[in-house]
């Protein structure tokens, strides 16, 4: 059913106040650009689809972030095919050196924990308070805050070089 | 958060965003409104169509072919009942001894009609116009019967006269020989228009003679 009026407004708004975000995350995630840009329309079209799921506006963020973080396993599981299918036809080693430090920031947060690297995009990278992050993830806040603190402290053994060797 | 950590964070957050992100998000989200709008109304448009289609729906193929025989067998059970009626009618008038009785009766009873007779008088009893009908036609071949004869011996009497007449000295006369051979054929049943021709012929041919006077006797009696 076609959201009336205000629900499409809402979801304006949300482009606009969260849209970055929600792109950033979905690099972080995928460290890929196209699956990132994918994934954050499909959050969008997910979320026009479902907007009438949303019972209270102000949550909307989390709400999207939501719809983000099922969209990222969706199309994990699609690559997975794509990657086997991929992977008979031609295989290629992953890159063991890489050299731009983005791509050491992405390598980096690859070898993190699953549950410990959505605490850390949301909460580190895009400036969520704990409590955001608790409700979206759907874990209490202190299992928010101890995944946060040892996928803080794994990242900074894997960058310490780097973040030592480019000092502010 | 200590300055490692600030580091961190600057370092994650430094992803650069496409700058048309936002313009095509919302493109997306007005082209999917249209199109569920649009789809909305051609949905809507097929249903009043169809809500309007409904009462004029054609019935089935399958109705119209029970239709179709249903319609054929009362045509043609109507047909062979139509036909049955009027070929027993038209016996019954034009063949039947009691339709003919019938007839005649009914042409009877219209051309004697009591005016004081009432329309619902009772038919005949059929078994007595049958018998009537039986002596009518026993009647009528009995009458055929006797003409018969009576033709018969009115030739035998013409060719008895004949031989009489050639014995007579009044055969000299040709318009009497006429005459009585005419008055002969007149006994034997010709015809009368023949009769009469010939004895006007007579009187012409041979008028004051002894047999044009004969043939006036004759013509005189056959008018």
């Amino acid at each position: 059913m076609e959201p009336p009026q205000t629900d499409q407004r809402l979801l304006e708004a949300a482009i606009e106040a969260h849209a970055d975000s929600m792109y950033r995350v979905a690099f972080r995630l995928t460290r890929d650009r196209e699956r990132a840009d994918e994934i954050v329309q499909e959050t969008f079209m997910g979320a026009w689809k479902g907007i009438r799921s949303l019972k209270d506006p102000d949550k909307i963020k989390s709400w999207l972030f939501g719809i983000l973080r099922n969209q990222f396993y969706q199309s994990i599981e699609r690559n997975k095919r794509i990657l086997k299918t991929e992977a008979l036809q031609d295989p290629v080693a992953p890159d063991s050196n890489p050299t731009d430090l983005q791509e050491q920031v992405q390598q980096a947060l690859a070898e993190l924990d699953e549950d410990q690297r959505l605490p850390i995009l949301l909460v580190s990278m895009e400036g969520w308070s704990i409590e955001e992050a608790a409700e979206t993830l759907g874990i209490p806040k202190g299992t928010v805050l101890s995944r946060l603190h040892r996928g803080r402290q794994k990242l900074k053994e894997i960058l310490t070089r780097e973040l030592e060797l480019k000092p502010e | 958060m200590s300055h490692e950590d600030q580091k961190l964070d600057e370092l994650l957050r430094s992803v650069e965003v496409p700058s048309d992100l936002h313009a095509r998000l919302r493109a997306q989200l007005l082209e999917q409104a249209s199109t569920v709008s649009n789809n909305r109304l051609q949905l809507e448009s097929q249903i009043s169509d169809a809500v309007q289609l409904q009462p004029k729906e054609k019935p089935s193929k399958q109705s119209q072919n029970r239709l179709q025989r249903q319609t054929w067998w009362i045509m043609a059970i109507a047909a062979s009942l139509l036909m049955v009626v009027g070929g027993a009618v038209w016996w019954k008038t034009n063949h039947s001894p009691a339709g003919k009785i019938d007839s005649e009766i009914a042409f009877m009873s219209t051309t004697r009609v009591d005016p004081n007779a009432s329309p619902t008088q009772e038919a005949p009893d059929r078994s007595a116009i049958e018998e009537l009908d039986r002596q009518i036609t026993a009647q009528k071949m009995l009458l055929l019967e006797l003409e018969r004869q009576e033709m018969e011996q009115r030739i035998e009497v013409a060719k008895h006269e004949l031989v009489k007449l050639q014995a007579k000295p009044q055969l000299s006369d040709s318009s009497l020989t006429l005459a009585v051979v005419a008055e002969t054929a007149l006994k034997a049943g010709a015809s009368p228009q023949v009769i009469r021709e010939d004895l006007e012929f007579v009187i012409e041919r041979f008028p004051n003679s002894a047999g044009a006077n004969m043939a006036g006797q004759i013509l005189a009696a056959l008018n």
